[in-house]
């Protein structure tokens, strides 16, 4: 009797602390962080990673968003995700914090008057760079990569469609989310033409692009910041900066999935996240961008500083994000981004 | 008839044929007095698992994605249900450009890079497989084994392997700098003979094994007829050695040219992304467009079955594939 008592204590107990199911990037939470919100609140964050937006997505749309309660996905699938209707409206009563938001990344264009979504981290697109091959007092340009005649070795573009057609687009001074066919195309031609050169290395991820760098293979890589930190923590030899033109720019953000099983404890979260304290210490371990003016005084002052990390506010001004441009749109970049990469 | 009866086994009242026999009537099978309809039974039991298994993971499947293939995109790569050939169009090339000839470049591109693929591993693994069966039995075990054990490491760290020993700092490609063989600060990847090199290392032993079992169950007795006869190397081969091991050599063909057609993983860490196989425009649809990667899947597939039916066409008594 005594037993069936304890069974159905210990049964209560785990039905009381419904558990808060997240499906993020890989290594992209510090992970004394879970246990410190289970340790306030009770109730447990189980964490699944995914590793490339296509496969969050696909995951979700296969009927994954049961699964899980809070997701962590990037600025430029958002509408897609409101309009699958795979993701809920968020219930700003219950996250005081985002108080703690930085002006600069509150009603973002993907989600006016941040209804689904609130930011996680952010991070520029830029060039990560062998310090030994850029000739001094020489600026870092999209030309590095894009005009054959400021070549300064071999390069590495990144395998990600809107990213890689993002850049260049800033480097011709176009719309990096035209939706016109033709300016697309343009757009294409220009990365085809870079690919097409004896000193292009081909695509890669950002992991890969910083190795090829670190490595002494390639001499400069499209990467996002993010990796490009984690090089230089590894080598003094080589440096990373946004282009002087500009850059597309990611947020990832945190949203309640539709079908969420817990969503108070998933909004209990994002507002764990986004304390000004805990958003520091997730920033400093992450070596990524806080987007919580709160967190910012908060960080290592060697990570406020780093420019890498924390692009000064002349290169902050020149960022732009990616925008969802709705499946037609996608469509035409999707049919120029395979020219790209099969001619 | 009547002597058919008096001669075949259903005469007996044994077999299936016979007359007059319900499914309950005992019968004799192996030795064992048993029913019909016992048989019957065991006999779905023992298929009903892999039975199951096709059914659950193969045929539902690919009805599904025959179906997808055939529907409307709704947006964000969800499926509407109403019928279209767009998506096949698109698969052969007509896009929001008109007609443009990068998908039928990537289809060709990959028949070619996976018959290449095919014709240089049979070519390295039959040499390998007569090698093997020739030695001691004792060693034949160790040969085969060495052969194997690349695959307890998974692909991707392979290849992620072969591209340190590939890139411009290695001692492999400073050798090839130094021969001329290519530019002074060039590296061996990315390019087609790195992405040729990374397939053949991949399916090589799936070439050497069938190859391997027919070789060693070569009746030597015919070649050395052959040789009393007079007849000389090259029609020794062609009459006395290619007959026997054609069930290998097809089945070798078969196991190599498939996946080949579905790789994506080589061309796309040796190659760097730099030049689109099926698989990699499939990849690429994950996520995107259903009904379009759908159609691309059914593509893949169709190629396949054209495959294995080229390379079936000479040896049909082969049981495999």
């Amino acid at each position: 009797m005594r037993l069936i008592a304890l069974l159905f204590a210990v049964l209560v107990a785990a039905r009381a602390a419904d558990p808060v199911n997240v499906y993020m990037y890989s290594e992209y939470i510090d992970p004394s962080i879970p246990g410190e919100f289970e340790k306030k609140t009770g109730i447990p964050v189980r964490i699944s990673t995914y590793e490339s937006q296509e496969e969050m997505v696909a995951k979700l749309m296969a009927g994954g968003s049961g699964q899980y309660d809070l997701l962590v996905a990037s600025d430029v699938v958002v509408t897609q995700l409101v309009t699958l209707k795979l993701v809920a409206k968020l219930d700003q009563s219950k996250i005081p914090n985002a108080k703690n938001l930085w002006d600069r990344f509150r009603d973002p264009l993907y989600d006016k008057g941040n209804v689904y979504t609130l930011p996680y981290f952010w991070g520029p697109l830029g060039i990560i760079y062998r310090k030994d091959k850029l000739p001094a007092g020489k600026v870092v340009s999209w030309k590095l990569i894009f005009d054959e005649s400021a070549s300064i070795g071999p390069f590495v573009l990144m395998d990600e469609m809107r990213s890689m057609m993002g850049c260049a687009a800033i480097a011709l001074g176009k719309d990096v989310n035209s939706k016109d066919k033709d300016e697309i195309k343009t757009i294409g031609q220009t990365v085809l033409k870079a690919k097409q050169r004896k000193d292009c290395l081909g695509f890669d991820g950002g992991v890969g692009g910083k190795n090829k760098v670190l490595a002494g293979q390639a001499a400069l890589a499209v990467v996002y910041n993010g990796d490009a930190v984690k090089a230089m923590s590894e080598s003094a030899d080589v440096a990373f900066a946004v282009p002087v033109e500009g850059a597309p720019c990611a947020v990832d953000n945190l949203l309640v999935t539709s079908k969420a099983k817990n969503p108070a404890g998933a909004h209990a979260f994002i507002d764990f996240l986004m304390d000004a304290k805990i958003g520091a210490r997730n920033a400093d371990f992450t070596q990524y961008a806080t987007p919580y003016q709160a967190s910012l005084a908060l960080v290592k002052a060697e990570n406020r500083a780093n420019a890498a990390i924390y692009p000064s506010d002349e290169a902050m001004k020149k960022l732009v994000s990616l925008l969802d441009l709705g499946s037609d749109t996608n469509r035409i970049y999707d049919e120029v981004w395979t020219a790209v990469k099969s001619r | 008839m009547t002597e058919a009866q008096g001669q075949g086994p259903g005469a007996q009242g044994q077999g299936p044929g016979a007359q007059g026999q319900g499914p309950g009537a005992p019968t004799i099978d192996a030795g064992e007095l048993t029913t019909f309809a016992r048989l019957r039974r065991r006999g779905a039991v023992l298929i009903g698992g892999g039975a199951l298994w096709l059914l659950l993971f193969l045929a539902v499947p690919l009805a599904l994605v025959f179906a997808a293939a055939f529907c409307e995109t709704a947006g964000y790569g969800a499926v509407k249900l109403s019928l279209t050939w767009d998506n096949l169009g698109r698969v052969a090339g007509w896009g929001v450009f008109g007609w443009e000839a990068d998908n039928l470049r990537i289809l060709l591109r990959t028949v070619v890079v996976a018959g290449l693929t095919t014709v240089l591993c049979l070519a390295l693994a039959l040499p390998m497989a007569f090698w093997i069966a020739r030695q001691p039995q004792s060693r034949r075990g160790l040969l085969l084994a060495l052969l194997m054990i690349p695959f307890c490491t998974n692909l991707v760290i392979r290849i992620a392997g072969w591209t340190v020993l590939l890139s411009n700092q290695s001692w492999l490609a400073g050798l090839a700098q130094q021969l001329g063989a290519i530019g002074p600060e060039d590296g061996l990847y990315p390019g087609t003979f790195a992405v040729l090199l990374g397939m053949v290392t991949t399916f090589l032993p799936f070439a050497v094994l069938p190859l391997y079992a027919v070789v060693e169950r070569l009746d030597w007795t015919l070649v050395e007829a052959a040789r009393d006869l007079h007849s000389g190397p090259w029609r020794t081969a062609r009459h006395a050695i290619l007959p026997q091991i054609m069930p290998g050599l097809v089945a070798a063909g078969i196991l190599t040219f498939v996946p080949a057609l579905g790789m994506f993983l080589v061309t796309d860490r040796l190659g760097s992304g730099k030049f689109m196989l099926v698989g990699n425009l499939i990849q690429q649809q994950v996520g995107r467009d259903t009904p379009y990667l759908s159609a691309l899947c059914l593509t893949l597939v169709a190629a396949t079955l054209i495959g294995i039916a080229i390379l079936r066409w000479r040896a049909r008594e082969v049981p495999v594939a």
